[in-house]
């Protein structure tokens, strides 16, 4: 074989991450509906040089890089209604779309026991916020009553047909797993009702609030706002944070389900 | 066909022999039998495909050979990237500087590295695709044409030249996403399959293709009814080094596909419904082994011998063409691409040479 690939990696090595993340229960063993979710998803490109100083050393960048924003509001669930925020990075591992979670809020403590244990993500616990308008949504959170993150989202239109589902990548979180620390990837399965897209504006702070270095334009891409029945299910992967499944495969946490469920 | 997949470093000695190395291959596969050399526009796609001026290259390609079939495409049939107008008359000067040898591929870009590079809006792709397609033919075999379309409006011009070919070169469409071989059955034109490696998921979506052509509105002069499958080729006579080598390039293909921005990822549109070429590589994740996961039934990765029984499967399978990939990344040696051609063309493609199944396309 005469070229040898030089690949593409993130560039974050394990020792670069919190030392102490969640960990997640591997008994659970069950889905958890919640219904009536509004999901307000909006993506930004940044810089691809940016997003390979963001990921680990096991993941691919996108080209672009593009950033996600997610919030969730939860009007009802076993831990009460709650909004989440999810502030990710598109990335590739080997060739599978994900997104790598670079931070996370929400609004209750009981729903972060929630997030943490099934998913092995931190959220902080913060004020976490959306607003709906006849044709806008307008998400935020605050920190101390400062507002650091906002995405508003204007001039809204329906999808109809099956793109009216959003294809929305499955999250990787720095987690516990016994005694090593992996790439959890979230299994997230998603019903949606309505769906519509407009141009999003985000507002930023303080990026480093969220987990992005201060340089790098931010260019929209599409920010959607749908109306959605999502399940969180049970984790069935993880990945190593060094080593990339083209070397090392994603771990298998459970036995392959008899139904088999969506990539 | 061609995507010009370009390794890193980006260094100006290794893109040309990119491209060297691709017009020797095509000089080498048109003396050992092949038909046919498609090359694909693309932009912005690092590593994937550093084919943004295919026109260019197939020009050049053109005139170092002299039989074989020039297919120029995909090109574009969005207005971000080119008027109607321009692909008309770059197809048309094509055709004459190659001899009436130019097959004329459409598409509308799949990825949000292009659309979004030149500023695109993806929902219209679909209706500009159906605008240009339509008008093209008729730049062509028209002295003077005028439109009043919302992607192609032009006062009365004459759009020169016009082809070499009479009337016109065969016209394809690039299928990606399901469904899109019945659109251009519908247009009475080729389907380009990106269908990649499964057989026998391809079939019936062949069979449901030639049943609609027979009541097709040709959007051209003439209907042409064809299935070209695009896969990848490796041959050797040693039938484990030849895989081994085979999925090597596909795995960085997969690599620098994977890469890309698909539509469907991150922009919601009806015009992009399903995920378009990474849904076809992908392995399935529910698969019970890890040696049942990947799709390879249709790759000409093998011995001459086991080539044969791939050709004819798909041949069985309604495929008219074969279009196969060769090179990624420069991955092989350039001497390894040639003589896996060389091994082809002697030892696979007489055993389908009468007329109606010769059609072997690198």
């Amino acid at each position: 074989m005469a070229g040898a690939r030089e690949l593409l990696y993130g560039r974050r090595s394990a020792a670069d991450f919190d030392t102490s993340p969640p960990r997640v229960d591997l008994n659970i063993d069950d889905d958890l509906v919640l219904a009536d979710v509004t999901l307000h998803y909006s993506l930004y490109e940044l810089p691809s040089d940016v997003v390979v100083d963001l990921l680990p050393k096991s993941l691919h960048p996108t080209h672009p890089g593009v950033l996600a924003i997610t919030f969730w509001r939860v009007p009802n669930s076993p831990v009460g209604p709650f909004v989440v925020a999810t502030v990710g990075v598109a990335c590739r591992a080997a060739i599978k779309p994900r997104h790598f979670v670079l931070a996370s809020f929400t609004s209750t403590q009981a729903a972060a026991e929630l997030l943490r244990s099934r998913f092995g993500c931190d959220p902080r616990v913060t004020a976490v916020e959306q607003r709906l308008y006849n044709d806008a949504a307008i998400s935020s959170v605050a920190i101390d009553g400062d507002k650091v993150v906002e995405i508003s989202t204007g001039l809204l239109r329906s999808i109809s047909g099956s793109s009216a589902g959003l294809k929305i990548s499955p999250q990787l979180n720095l987690a516990r797993v016994g005694d090593s620390h992996q790439l959890v990837q979230t299994e997230v399965s998603y019903d949606f009702h309505r769906t519509q897209r407009g141009r999003g504006h985000l507002a930023i702070t303080d990026r480093r609030v969220i987990g992005l270095p201060g340089h790098g334009r931010l260019w929209p891409i599409a920010s959607s706002v749908a109306s959605v029945e999502v399940t969180l299910q049970p984790v069935r992967f993880a990945l190593d944070i060094d080593e990339p499944p083209e070397s090392r495969p994603s771990r298998r946490l459970r036995p392959a389900l008899s139904a088999p469920r969506g990539a | 066909m061609f995507e010009l997949s370009t390794p890193r470093p980006f260094t100006a000695e290794r893109q040309r022999a990119v491209y060297e190395n691709a017009l020797e291959q095509i000089v080498v596969a048109e003396e050992f039998g092949f038909s046919s050399a498609w090359c694909v526009e693309h932009h912005f796609l690092e590593e994937y495909s550093h084919s943004s001026c295919p026109d260019l290259f197939l020009t050049a390609a053109a005139r170092a050979t002299t039989t074989m079939r020039i297919g120029f495409g995909i090109a574009t049939c969005v207005p971000g990237y080119h008027s109607a107008i321009r692909l008309a008359e770059k197809a048309a000067f094509l055709d004459h500087l190659s001899g009436g040898r130019v097959e004329f591929g459409t598409g509308r870009s799949s990825t949000w590295n292009e659309l979004g590079g030149f500023g695109a809006e993806p929902d219209i792709t679909k209706s500009s695709w159906d605008e240009y397609v339509r008008a093209i033919p008729k730049m062509w075999t028209e002295e003077r044409v005028a439109f009043d379309g919302v992607y192609v409006s032009m006062p009365e011009r004459a759009v020169l030249p016009k082809p070499y070919q009479s009337p016109h070169p065969p016209m394809w469409v690039a299928v990606t996403a399901p469904g899109t071989e019945l659109e251009a059955a519908e247009r009475g034109m080729g389907a380009l399959m990106l269908s990649m490696a499964d057989i026998s998921k391809n079939a019936p979506r062949f069979a449901q293709y030639r049943e609609r052509i027979k009541t097709c509105d040709p959007v051209g002069e003439f209907v042409n009814e064809q299935v070209a499958a695009v896969s990848w080729l490796h041959c050797h006579e040693d039938d484990a080094l030849a895989r081994e080598r085979g999925t090597q390039l596909f795995e960085a293909f997969s690599y620098v596909a994977g890469q890309t921005l698909e539509i469907s990822e991150v922009y919601p549109s009806d015009a992009y419904t399903a995920y378009g070429l990474l849904s076809a590589i992908r392995a399935d994740p529910n698969a019970p082994e890890e040696a049942t996961k990947k799709q390879t039934s249709g790759f000409l990765f093998g011995s001459p011998e086991r080539l044969r029984e791939t050709v004819a499967a798909w041949e069985e399978a309604g495929a008219d063409h074969l279009v196969l990939m060769v090179q990624c990344i420069e991955l092989l040696p350039q001497e390894q691409v040639l003589e896996s051609l060389r091994l082809f063309g002697r030892e696979v493609i007489p055993h389908f040479a009468d007329d109606a199944r010769r059609e072997a396309v690198a």
